[in-house]
């Protein structure tokens, strides 16, 4: 593969005193300054937490969750994918043999470390069962010790869905 | 010698030798499920299918024997085809349950769909239902379903160990592996099907939803259950914020040792490996440190008459050092054995169960025998290199090198040093083979190896090259180190 050698622009005078930049620069934040001076409510920033964001959507990474099947069993087969696509290494998973009949696999515990999690949300595209999802809607995370951070199973499976179809799609 | 032509680039190879032998040998990939080394081939799962120069139709290269100027082709477009068309049929009725299975992760079908298939299911009936998650006795899980009808299973129950406990009932498409009526499996070495199964039809119990297969790390290694000195794999690795586990063993191939298998007995051993002691320094009853009991073993080896007991288990570097300790404070080393006259068999099991009495018996330690008793009482110190044989007559002075919890714990001093999973070293086996087994480059070890321990006693600096280099000439017949770490070599008994 060729090299392409690409020269770079030479500076003049006038670029070397900034003068010009600078008055550009200045420009835009008087701009700015006195059109949000006379119209306030137009400023994209909110009062958090006074005022909540509207603008989450299902699509938004919010706090993980598993599902459960139409059933009412787990969706997860403990197959360990999620753990396999997680970059930091959050997601702790031992396996057993199901029990309530519906498959041969479940997972025993089930455990996000959420000072870990970078929400990237590979796991739920790692997943084949549609059985972690990020559609908790939650963009907060609170806890008084770190402890509390390690979300298990229980609590995981406690987490709705904040747009609807609470339900597993995969089989 | 004859020369084949594979993809148009000459092999040579002995004649009449099975194609698909000299194309494995040869790191040529060919895939297929029923041939095997051990077991020889089928043909049945016609996967093996190459084209020929001069034939009409793709031929086996299972059943195909090699001639002078035979040209084959395994890449060619119309074997591809082929090869992608045998493994749709292979994968007609598969469940595609990966996800719930074992053997995800080393299962040939995966592999090979990765290969050749690629493609989308065009079946649209309902597959067929056959039984899940059977318990067939010996550790070993039956998935019908997943089963690809290789017989490699049902061929090592008829040739290898001729105990016949599986047959394939049923006709067609409903054909199915399963136990002979009124049996199950029951033999010493029945958990090889786990591993001679290609698919996950067949698989382990004990392992079952540990862990999946690509988290772990493979060390090579040795069995240390009996004298046999199986070659293994450790399937071992350590998760976030906890200590290394070891999952598994499986065997190695090694055709001067085990060839393909390992018993029963020897793979579950590895539980051994997961109970070894704390990492600790014990004097006096007391936790200390290395460096004050180092101490202390040296000023007692100075002023006491001191006698040494090692388990013929050690390795041979290690029992050259203490061999060299011995010389240097000139003291008596004696070993004692178990042997199990019912463990013994004439295939991979030998009834010495201790792995290196060979390297014992050649260095001129004597068996601890009624001169071991009688000397015994004129002595005030007894070192204890890991042997389970250790008697303790009167209050007498002991030093204990261990790796697992021993019997009077804590009623003398303890050295604790790191088990064969974690080190590394030379074995001979009973029939006089010596063999290396590696150390895992991933594992931190948090114990000190007895070679380090020894080394400090000494004062000495020794690796396990040198100190083997150095007796080389006089007990192992001028082998090289290196010759031995790639290769297990014949001592001759």
């Amino acid at each position: 593969m060729g090299i392409k050698t690409v020269q770079r622009p030479q500076k003049s005078l006038k670029h070397s005193l900034y003068i010009s930049a600078l008055y550009g620069g200045l420009k835009t934040t008087i701009k700015k300054f006195t059109q949000n001076i006379s119209d306030i409510d137009s400023i994209p920033t909110i009062n958090y937490p006074e005022q909540q964001p509207s603008d989450i959507t299902s699509r938004y990474r919010g706090v993980h969750r598993l599902t459960k099947r139409a059933d009412d069993t787990i969706s997860c087969v403990a197959c360990f994918m999620c753990a396999t696509a997680c970059p930091s290494k959050c997601i702790f998973i031992e396996a057993t043999q199901r029990t309530d009949g519906v498959d041969e696999k479940m997972p025993r515990t089930f455990t996000i470390d959420m000072l870990e999690c970078v929400f990237c949300g590979y796991c739920v595209e790692a997943c084949p069962c549609d059985a972690i999802r990020m559609d908790s809607g939650i963009f907060t995370l609170i806890a008084k010790q770190r402890e509390d951070f390690l979300y298990d199973k229980e609590k995981l499976l406690s987490i709705k869905g904040a747009f609807g179809n609470e339900v597993s799609n995969a089989k | 010698m004859v020369t084949i032509y594979v993809n148009n680039k000459p092999i040579i190879c002995k004649d009449k030798e099975l194609l698909i032998k000299v194309l494995k040998e040869n790191d040529i990939f060919i895939p297929h499920f029923c041939y095997h080394e051990s077991l020889g081939a089928d043909g049945n799962c016609r996967m093996c299918l190459v084209e020929i120069e001069g034939s009409k139709r793709p031929q086996i290269a299972c059943d195909t024997f090699v001639y002078d100027g035979l040209r084959v082709h395994t890449k060619s477009e119309s074997i591809l085809e082929t090869n992608k068309d045998i493994l749709e049929l292979e994968l007609l009725s598969h469940p595609v349950d990966c996800p719930t299975c074992d053997q995800a992760g080393e299962c040939s079908l995966q592999n090979y769909y990765m290969e050749y298939g690629l493609y989308d299911s065009r079946v649209s009936v309902a597959k067929n239902k056959k039984d899940k998650a059977l318990d067939l006795g010996s550790n070993i899980m039956l998935d019908q379903e997943r089963c690809v009808l290789c017989m490699r299973c049902v061929r090592f129950c008829s040739d290898i160990t001729k105990t016949d406990e599986l047959v394939v009932m049923g006709r067609g498409n409903d054909s199915y592996i399963t136990t002979t009526p009124f049996m199950r499996l029951s033999n010493p070495y029945a958990m090889n099907v786990i591993d001679l199964c290609p698919v996950g039809a067949l698989t382990s119990k004990d392992f079952r939803f540990k862990q999946r297969v690509w988290f772990l790390d493979s060390t090579q290694s040795i069995c240390h259950a009996c004298s046999k000195n199986c070659s293994i794999f450790i399937d071992h690795n350590a998760q976030k914020n906890q200590n290394d586990h070891v999952h598994r063993f499986r065997p190695r191939v090694n055709t001067m040792v085990n060839g393909h298998f390992i018993c029963d007995e020897g793979r579950l051993s590895y539980k051994k490996a997961n109970e070894t002691r704390k990492n600790d320094f014990i004097m006096k009853s007391r936790i200390s440190t290395y460096e004050s009991i180092l101490k202390h073993t040296k000023k007692l080896l100075q002023s006491e008459n001191a006698i040494a007991l090692v388990s013929a288990s050690l390795s041979v570097e290690q029992m050259l050092l203490v061999k060299e300790l011995s010389e240097m404070y000139l003291f008596d080393v004696y070993y004692d054995y178990k042997e199990d006259e019912k463990f013994g068999d004439d295939f991979l099991k030998s009834s010495i169960k201790e792995s290196n009495l060979y390297t014992a018996k050649l260095l001129d330690f004597k068996l601890v025998d009624k001169p071991y008793e009688e000397s015994l009482i004129s002595k005030s110190l007894i070192l204890n290199f890991n042997s389970e044989f250790i008697s303790k007559p009167r209050p007498i002075e002991m030093i204990e090198f261990l790796t697992h919890e021993g019997k009077f714990e804590r009623s003398s001093s303890i050295f604790t040093y790191e088990y064969f999973h974690n080190d590394m070293g030379l074995l001979i086996n009973s029939d006089g083979v010596i063999s290396s087994y590696k150390k895992s480059s991933k594992v931190k070890s948090e114990k000190f190896t007895l070679l380090k321990i020894l080394n400090d006693l000494l004062d000495e600096s020794y690796t396990n090259e040198s100190i083997y280099e150095k007796y080389k000439e006089l007990f192992f017949k001028n082998i090289p180190y290196s010759k031995i770490m790639k290769q297990s070599q014949r001592l001759g008994l």
